[in-house]
Formats: C-alpha cells, sequence, structure tokens
C-alpha cells in the first residue's frame, strides 16, 4: 500500500515537472527504472553490433581490435555521463532534438534532430542488413547480394508489422531482449573460454600480417566496429514521457547499460579473440567471422544453438530501433519538423501507431540497404548521424553550462560537469571527422549529400517557422 | 464494492447489510476481519512473484521428468504405448489444472491443494491433501536428489559426489530463505538454462528417431496393459506443477496470473513433451533406453559421439537440471507445511517467519532434512512409490472436493460445467487416477507397506493431536467456514 502510494505520488510529481516544461501528460506513465535499462541495453545490442562487425575488425587489425572496444567504451562512458546530465533536467521524448532546442535555440535543435534521425535510420538499417547477413548463413543460403537483401526485407517487414500491430508486444519484446542479451553473451562467452580456447591471452596483442605503419590508420579505422555498437544509448530518452520519476531512471538506465555493455563486450571480443581458430582462416572463410570462430570452436550443434541467441537478439535490437525512429519522426512531424509532416503525424485510430511513420521508416531502411554498397558503409553513416547529434549537444551544452548548472536534475555531474561535456565534445567531433573524411571515412559522400539537403530544406521551408517559435519562445 | 475487507478480500459483517439478506449474512461468525488481519500482520508473506516467475517455478519443478525417469515406461509400453499414456495424462492433468485454476482464481492461499479440498471434504480432508502434498514434495526431492546421486557418480565418477549434491541442496535452502523475490530470480536462471538444454537436445537429436520405427515395426504396442503401466513413468512429466498454486499469497496478481501459469506451463510441457518422447521414444534403437538412467544424454552420446563439446555442456545443464527441480520443490513443500502449520495442524514453530525476508524458515529447512535423510535412507523405488501415490491421493482429494463443492454450491464457480471441469469428464478423471493407483500397486508391490505405515502415522497424527489444534483464523480455514456459512467471499 506504501509503495502503491508513493508510486502515485512520484508520478504525479513528474506530471507536475512535465507541465512547467510546457507539455500536458498525453502518455501513460508505465515504464520503470529496469524497463529504461532495458530499452537502451537493447539497441546497444552487444550481440548485434558486435558480432555483425567483428569481422571488420579483425581484417584490420587482427585480433588486437579488442583494444578499440576499450577506447571506445571509456569515452563513451563519458559522453552517456554528459547526455545523462541533460536528461536529468529535460526528461522529454525527443531526445538530443528537444534538449538542443530548449538548452540552444529551436534552429539548432532542428538540425541537430535531423542528424540524429539520420543516424538512427541507418542505425535500424544496420541491424536489419547485419541479422540479413547472419539469418542467410544460418539458413544455409548462398550469401549473395540478393539473398541478403530478400532476407533483410522479410525482417524489416516482421519489424514493421510488430510495430504497427502490437505497441505492447514491443514492449514485452524489449524486456525479453534483456535475458538473451544477458544469457546468450555469458552462455557464449563461458563456452568460448572453457571448451574452445585455442590461444594464450597475449594474442590479444597480435596485429596480423598489418604493415609496421600502417597499425595505427587502420585501428583508427577499426574505431567503427567498438564506435557503431556502443552507441545510440539516448534510445531510453524517446520514452522519457512515459517513465516514472525519469529525471532520475533515464540518465541511470543510460550509464548502467553503457556499463554493463561495456564489460559483457570485452568478455565477448575476449573469448571470441582467444578461441580464434586461425586469422587467416577466418577471414577466407567466406562466413561471418564471428559465427565461423564459433562453429569452428564449439562444433555444429552448439553453434545452432548460440546463433539463435544471436538471431533473437539482432532481431530485438532492429525492433527497438525502429521504434525509436519512429518516435522521432512522430515526434519531429508533430512539430511540423519534416516534409508532408501531417501525414507522418497521423496516428491510426484503429491500432494506435503512426502507421505513415513506420512506413516511411521501412522504406528508407529498404532504401538505403538496397543502394548501400556494404556493410560498413550504413554502420558508418549510422556512426556519424549520432556521434554528430552528440557533439552538436555537446557544444550547446559547453556554451549553456550555467543554464544547465542552475537547473541541474537529481542526477547531474557537478563539478566535473565542464571537463567530462569537452572531452565529450571533442571525442564525437573525432569519431564524425574520421567516419567522414577520406580514406578512413566511408559515408563520407551521402553524409554531405544529406547535410545539403537538411541546409536546403532549411532555408526553404524551415527557418521561418523556426524563428517565429523562437521569439515566440523569448516571448 | 469498497466496504471493509482483509487481505483475501472476505468481507464483514457490515458488507453484507443491503446486498445480503439476512439469513445468508455471517452473523455467527466469530473471525472477524481485525482479527484476521492481526492474523496476517504475522503470518503474511511478501507479494513479489508475477506470472514469469510463477511459470518458471512451474516448469522448473517439471523439468527433471524430461530428463530422466519417462524412459522406464518404454519397457511395458514401446513408443506407441509410451505415447499414448502420455496423451492420456496429459489430459488427466489438464483436467485437474482446469479445477486447480479455478479453485486458485477464488481461493488464492497458500495451502494450495489442503485449502481446495478443505473447503469441500472439510478438517480432516483438507488435512489428508496437505499431507499428501507434502509427502509428495518431500518425496520427490529425496527422489531427486538421489537422481542427482546416481548421475554424479556415472558422468563425473571423480568427483566427490555427495557433497557435491548435498552443497548444492545447502545453497538452494540459503536461496529460499533469501526471500521469494531472490528466490524467483535464481527460478528464472535456472529454468532458462535447463530449457536450453532441452534445446540442445533437440537440434543435436532430431535426426534421432527412425522411420522403421514409424511405419515397419509398429508392434511395440504394448497394450492396454502397457499403456496403464507407462502412465506413472510419464507422470513425471508434469508431476510437481501443481506447486504454482501454493506461491498464491506471494503473487501479485493472482487472480491473473496463477490460471494463466497453470495452463501456459501445461501447454508448454506437453510441447516438451511431444517433443521429447518423438525424438527419445522413436529413437532409432529404442529399446536400449528401456534400461538406462539418463535417456536424453544417452541419445546425444550415441548421435553426437564425435562433438565431445555439447556432451560436456549438455552434461553440465543436465545436472544443474535437477537443481531446478529441486529449487521448485522446495517452494512447494515449505509453503505447504507453512500454510498446514499456520492453520494449527503442523506445529506452529513450522510457521515461524524470518522477518526481514517473509520466509518461513522452519517451513524451508526442516522438511529440507528430512528429504535429505530419506535420500540416504530410504531406496529409489520405495520413495518413487510414495510419491506417486502421494500426489495421485492428492488429485483425487482435489477433485472430489471440487465436485461437491458444484454439487452443493454451484454458483461459487463462473461456468462450473465448462468441458474441462464437467463432472462427466471430472469422474472420468477419477477413474483413470484410481486405475494408475491400481497399477502403481501392481508394479511396485513390494513397496506397499510403506504406504501403509506411513499413511497410518498421518491418521494417527490428525487423531491424536493435529485435529484439535486447528486455528479457524487461518485464511484457509476462515474461507471454509465463511463458505459453510454462506457467506459470500470476495478475493481482491
Amino acid at each position: 500500500m506504501d509503495f502503491d502510494k508513493r508510486l502515485e505520488n512520484q508520478i504525479e510529481k513528474d506530471i507536475q515537472h512535465l507541465r512547467r516544461l510546457g507539455y500536458a501528460q498525453e502518455l501513460y506513465r508505465t515504464i520503470g527504472g529496469f524497463s529504461n535499462f532495458a530499452i537502451t541495453f537493447s539497441v546497444i545490442s552487444i550481440l548485434s553490433g558486435l558480432m555483425t562487425l567483428y569481422g571488420y575488425g579483425l581484417s584490420l587489425v587482427g585480433p588486437f581490435s579488442i583494444w578499440t572496444w576499450a577506447i571506445v567504451g571509456l569515452f563513451q562512458l563519458m559522453v552517456a555521463l554528459a547526455l545523462g546530465d541533460i536528461a536529468s533536467i529535460y526528461p522529454l521524448a525527443g531526445g538530443v532534438y528537444k534538449w538542443t532546442g530548449r538548452l540552444g535555440n529551436p534552429h539548432v535543435g532542428w538540425f541537430c534532430g535531423c542528424f540524429s534521425l539520420l543516424g538512427w535510420l541507418a542505425c535500424t538499417a544496420g541491424i536489419q542488413f547485419g541479422m540479413g547477413i547472419f539469418l542467410t548463413a544460418y539458413l544455409g543460403f548462398e550469401l549473395s547480394p540478393l539473398n541478403i537483401l530478400l532476407i533483410t526485407a522479410v525482417i524489416i517487414a516482421a519489424h514493421s508489422i510488430i510495430n504497427v500491430y502490437g505497441i505492447r508486444l514491443v514492449a514485452k519484446i524489449t524486456d525479453f531482449s534483456v535475458g538473451v542479451h544477458i544469457i546468450g553473451a555469458a552462455v557464449l562467452v563461458g563456452l568460448l573460454l572453457i571448451f574452445g580456447r585455442n590461444n594464450p591471452l597475449e594474442y590479444i596483442l597480435h596485429v596480423g600480417n598489418v604493415p609496421q605503419g600502417m597499425i595505427i590508420f587502420n585501428f583508427i579505422q577499426a574505431l567503427l566496429m567498438s564506435a557503431w555498437t556502443l552507441t545510440a544509448f539516448d534510445a531510453s530518452t524517446n520514452v522519457s514521457e512515459e517513465s516514472i520519476n525519469p529525471s532520475k531512471v533515464v540518465p541511470w538506465g543510460m550509464v548502467v547499460a553503457v556499463l554493463c555493455s561495456w564489460v559483457l563486450g570485452s568478455l565477448l571480443l575476449l573469448s571470441l579473440n582467444l578461441s580464434l581458430p586461425g586469422l587467416a582462416e577466418t577471414l577466407d572463410s567466406g562466413f561471418p567471422a564471428a559465427l565461423y570462430v564459433i562453429r569452428t570452436a564449439l562444433g555444429t550443434t552448439i553453434y545452432k544453438f548460440i546463433t539463435i541467441f544471436i538471431l533473437l537478439a539482432q532481431f530485438t535490437a532492429g525492433l527497438s530501433s525502429q521504434t525509436v525512429s519512429i518516435r522521432i519522426i512522430y515526434s519531429f512531424s508533430r512539430d511540423k519538423g519534416l516534409p508532408f509532416s501531417n501525414l507522418w503525424k497521423n496516428v491510426s485510430p484503429k491500432y494506435s501507431t503512426p502507421v505513415y511513420s513506420v512506413l516511411l521508416i521501412s522504406g528508407a531502411t529498404l532504401l538505403l540497404c538496397i543502394f548501400a554498397p556494404s556493410l560498413q558503409m550504413i554502420t558508418s553513416l549510422s556512426t556519424i548521424g549520432l556521434y554528430f547529434a552528440y557533439a552538436i549537444t555537446m557544444a550547446v551544452a559547453i556554451s549553456e553550462r550555467r543554464k544547465i548548472q542552475v537547473n541541474h536534475g537529481p542526477f547531474h555531474l557537478g563539478r566535473f560537469r565542464l571537463p567530462i561535456q569537452v572531452i565529450s565534445f571533442l571525442w564525437t567531433i573525432f569519431i564524425t571527422f574520421i567516419m567522414v573524411v577520406p580514406p578512413i571515412g566511408k559515408g563520407g559522400k551521402v553524409f554531405l549529400l544529406a547535410t545539403v539537403f537538411i541546409t536546403v530544406y532549411y532555408f526553404v521551408a524551415m527557418r521561418k517557422q523556426l524563428g517565429a517559435e523562437f521569439k515566440y519562445t523569448l516571448e | 464494492m469498497d466496504g471493509q475487507k482483509n487481505n483475501f478480500g472476505i468481507f464483514s459483517e457490515s458488507d453484507c447489510e443491503g446486498s445480503y439478506t439476512k439469513e445468508s449474512c455471517g452473523e455467527d461468525i466469530l473471525i472477524t476481519p481485525k482479527i484476521i488481519n492481526a492474523f496476517l500482520r504475522n503470518h503474511g508473506l511478501n507479494k513479489e512473484l508475477r506470472a514469469k516467475h510463477l511459470f518458471a517455478f512451474g516448469i522448473g519443478t517439471v523439468i527433471t521428468g524430461f530428463f530422466t525417469q519417462w524412459n522406464i515406461g518404454l519397457g511395458p509400453a514401446g513408443p506407441y504405448g509410451l505415447f499414448a499414456a502420455m496423451l492420456i495424462v496429459s489430459w488427466i492433468y489438464l483436467t485437474f489444472f482446469s479445477v486447480l485454476a479455478r479453485f486458485s482464481v477464488n481461493y488464492p492461499y497458500a495451502g494450495g491443494p489442503y485449502a481446495y479440498t478443505r473447503l469441500g471434504l472439510g478438517t480432516f480432508g483438507g488435512y489428508l491433501a496437505g499431507a499428501a502434498t507434502t509427502l509428495q514434495f518431500v518425496s520427490a526431492s529425496a527422489l531427486v536428489l538421489m537422481i542427482a546421486r546416481k548421475f554424479v557418480s556415472s558422468i563425473y565418477p571423480q568427483m566427490p559426489g555427495d557433497y557435491l549434491v548435498l552443497s548444492m541442496f545447502v545453497f538452494l535452502l540459503i536461496i529460499h530463505l533469501s526471500g521469494i523475490w531472490v528466490s524467483g530470480i535464481v527460478q528464472i536462471f535456472l529454468t532458462g538454462t535447463a530449457l536450453s538444454g532441452i534445446g540442445l537436445f533437440f537440434i543435436g537429436g532430431y535426426h534421432a528417431p527412425h522411420i522403421n520405427n514409424f511405419v515397419t515395426d509398429p508392434v511395440v504396442f504394448g497394450g492396454w496393459q502397457g499403456i496403464l503401466a507407462a502412465m506413472p513413468a510419464v507422470m513425471w512429466l508434469y508431476l510437481g506443477m501443481e506447486g504454482i498454486t501454493m506461491s498464491a499469497e506471494e503473487t501479485r496478481k493472482p487472480q491473473r496470473d496463477l490460471p494463466l501459469s497453470l495452463m501456459t506451463g501445461m501447454g508448454f510441457a506437453f510441447l516438451l513433451s511431444l517433443g521429447v518422447i518423438y525424438v527419445g521414444a522413436f529413437y532409432t534403437d529404442w529399446s536400449l533406453l528401456k534400461t538406462v538412467n539418463f535417456p536424453l544424454l544417452f541419445i546425444l552420446s550415441k548421435v553426437q559421439s564425435e562433438d565431445k563439446v555439447l556432451l560436456a555442456t549438455f552434461g553440465l545443464i543436465n545436472l544443474g537440471v535437477f537443481f531446478t527441480s529441486l529449487h521448485g520443490l522446495i517452494n512447494g513443500y515449505s509453503r505447504q507445511v507453512y500454510a498446514l502449520s499456520r492453520a494449527g495442524y503442523l506445529p506452529n514453530y513450522l510457521s515461524r517467519m524470518r522477518t526481514k525476508h517473509q520466509t518461513p524458515f522452519p517451513a524451508v529447512i526442516i522438511p529440507g532434512l528430512f528429504s535429505v535423510i530419506i535420500c540416504f535412507a530410504a531406496s529409489f523405488q520405495t520413495v518413487t512409490v510414495l510419491t506417486l501415490f502421494s500426489a495421485m491421493l492428492m488429485y483425487l482429494l482435489v477433485i472430489i472436493s471440487y465436485l461437491r463443492i458444484i454439487k452443493s454450491k454451484p454458483k461459487i464457480f463462473s461456468k462450473s460445467r465448462a468441458l474441462l471441469c464437467h463432472p462427466f469428464v471430472l469422474l472420468v478423471n477419477l477413474g483413470l487416477l484410481v486405475m494408475g493407483q491400481i497399477s502403481l500397486m501392481y508394479q511396485y508391490f513390494t513397496s506397499v507397506w510403506v504406504i501403509l505405515a506411513v499413511y497410518s502415522g498421518v491418521f494417527l497424527y490428525y487423531y491424536f493431536r493435529a485435529g484439535k489444534h486447528i486455528r479457524d483464523e487461518a485464511p484457509e480455514e476462515t474461507a471454509a467456514i465463511s463458505m459453510q456459512n454462506k457467506v459470500r467471499i470476495e478475493v481482491k
């Protein structure tokens, strides 16, 4: 009884806080701390991201690629802390788009939101395409582009159907996903370390046959593997208006999810590297590298069994990612921030979901998978979009740090705020830079094209509208 | 109805005004909500469980039955006979669980079978069902401990089997003493691991069945005697799932989650049974399985003999499976003993609570000690007979209680004549259970004296002690008294 009473009081406080921020409570507040963590953890999805790009990292610097995870993990923890600091003040659906709009102005908020949306779209496509490759290999089909594309299309369709028909099912699958990730990763790591060990611990310092002068260059390239996996942790901020005590649970959910993923991911990479049957043999197998290692080290039956966990993790991660993208589209179009906004924000009375937004996201991700020449290209684009959005958020946060200091929420960084923000800004700009600028950058051209399109649209349609909004906000 | 209700939603006399006639209102009830609430303050359990925990407790308790014992039925019945026995036993359990589900919605008490039988068959009936449930769960725990010892000594002979098994058992008792929340999480983890084992078995052994066993050699049907003899063996696929009902007072939404987890657990166990019997019973050399102790491991070791990692992993999971069942069984017996003690049938100290986590620690530890003693002192056959006999006796009593209640008070259960709970279906079930008991006695005739001795003790204990110390303020007793006095009972 006491617990129920406390819960009611907390929800009432949250509703008051939202009202002070200028919004009415329209969504049900039902999401607790664990579900918040679950959403972020399943979108980060080490079983999806790391397994998909493991071969990429291996081809560049061999088992040494594990160190990219250590570096990325450290800096991404800083970013999560810095974003959590802001999320605690503005527990609003829309994440970075709303924060930068509030801290800075609607113009910068809109730009930030556009890049975040681009990143999320590519992130969804990357997970779905990665799962397409794995599922094609698992089902025993030839890994031809057509086969992969057809299977990816089926996966996209399945995600879309679930998002249209069963929003409750999405929530249940997200919670279930945490179990799949933790049990799947724990079982895989345990089995590989007990039964599959082929190499000594020093093997993780081995860089393969890379010439001495190319190690740093290749290592920077290999950062993509870890940078793409350990991102998108602002997912839970999009459900802030449905969370109980969001000022506390959203930031903590992000930080804990990054920490857990960092630890589990380290163990996963370590066990894969120690079980590697041979670098050249793995890379020349014509099979996804991670799956090849598992199959060789643990035998066909265990491989078939454990891959079910990996596929389930990829499926749930793709679903969560698509759900977040739909929410961003919906949030954007509600503020008339997109062309044909009225169409995208239209919520189906039958299913209570923005059906056209779902179709838009599905179509966009499918197109991306059709026209992108490789998985690396899609994941690069995703990394650029998300990290650039974080960089904009950090820049705004640094310039408006007094506003944050005065209004800080229950989760705050205190005197460490500025150093953490500066480090986060430099880190996100660095990652964006290396992903854009050739020869490392693979998504630079598409990114520039998207930037031009966003800028043109801004000047044609948004500038005036956002200006009026800005004026209204100031008044 | 927002009147004054106690934790179990039993309406006080004032609630009856206006909505009930004077005749039906419980004027003669001496147990007021105030007394019950005071009683529950000292005897209440923490409400922490949800449907997923209950499902894990249900499936986890029976999971050992999929890894061992069912294959004994192949001897008298052969693959087809075993399959038929499995279908009959599944039908018995389906209807029995439907009855339990109906009871659990209206009477969500820790007593479970004791509470349900108390309603229809009075104090002695309730006591007998409670005693049978306790004996079933305590002896099943002893049996699983025996199986685990046998497993360790045959698969890992270099390991100190007895110490390993006992220390794991102590560990599980400690988990239970740490509170129902911890216990529920651990059970989900253990059940998930055990189900992974069955998944591995299906993936590794799906090609084990041979077409000859279906087409050219169907003579392996053992006749109706064979099916009857195989029924006790396949009962292990479901035996103990009824323990879910005994977590009623620890469930957040018992009216929703108890029937849901019972029926989904039943459905899931049925699907697993189909899979295991298909791959196992129709295995190329099924006749080899009649005498092996661990059939799934045996099949895998034959069809995947090269895959050492698979066999090693499966062996470890198989060991874990026994502890999954033990964990569920501990939960079952502890709640039953707690409820019987709370109601005065067993000594009061057995329902003492560990205040920090609200766990009945003597009810967890003392029957556990009995399990250990039985495990080392009794023979496998004796314990098997005691477990199966007690289980079937309890099923009989619960079904008879239900039939009596729907005859005398048909409005208590909604749709009381639905197909699965139709009196005719239940009477057929009673007949099947009686035949099962006879088959059991016939097969294990030499152990019948144990049943006679144990149940004589149960009767004598009631006559000299239990029947004289009943506490009417216990929720199970209050519910039964209220029903007898025609007072409406509404559970929150």
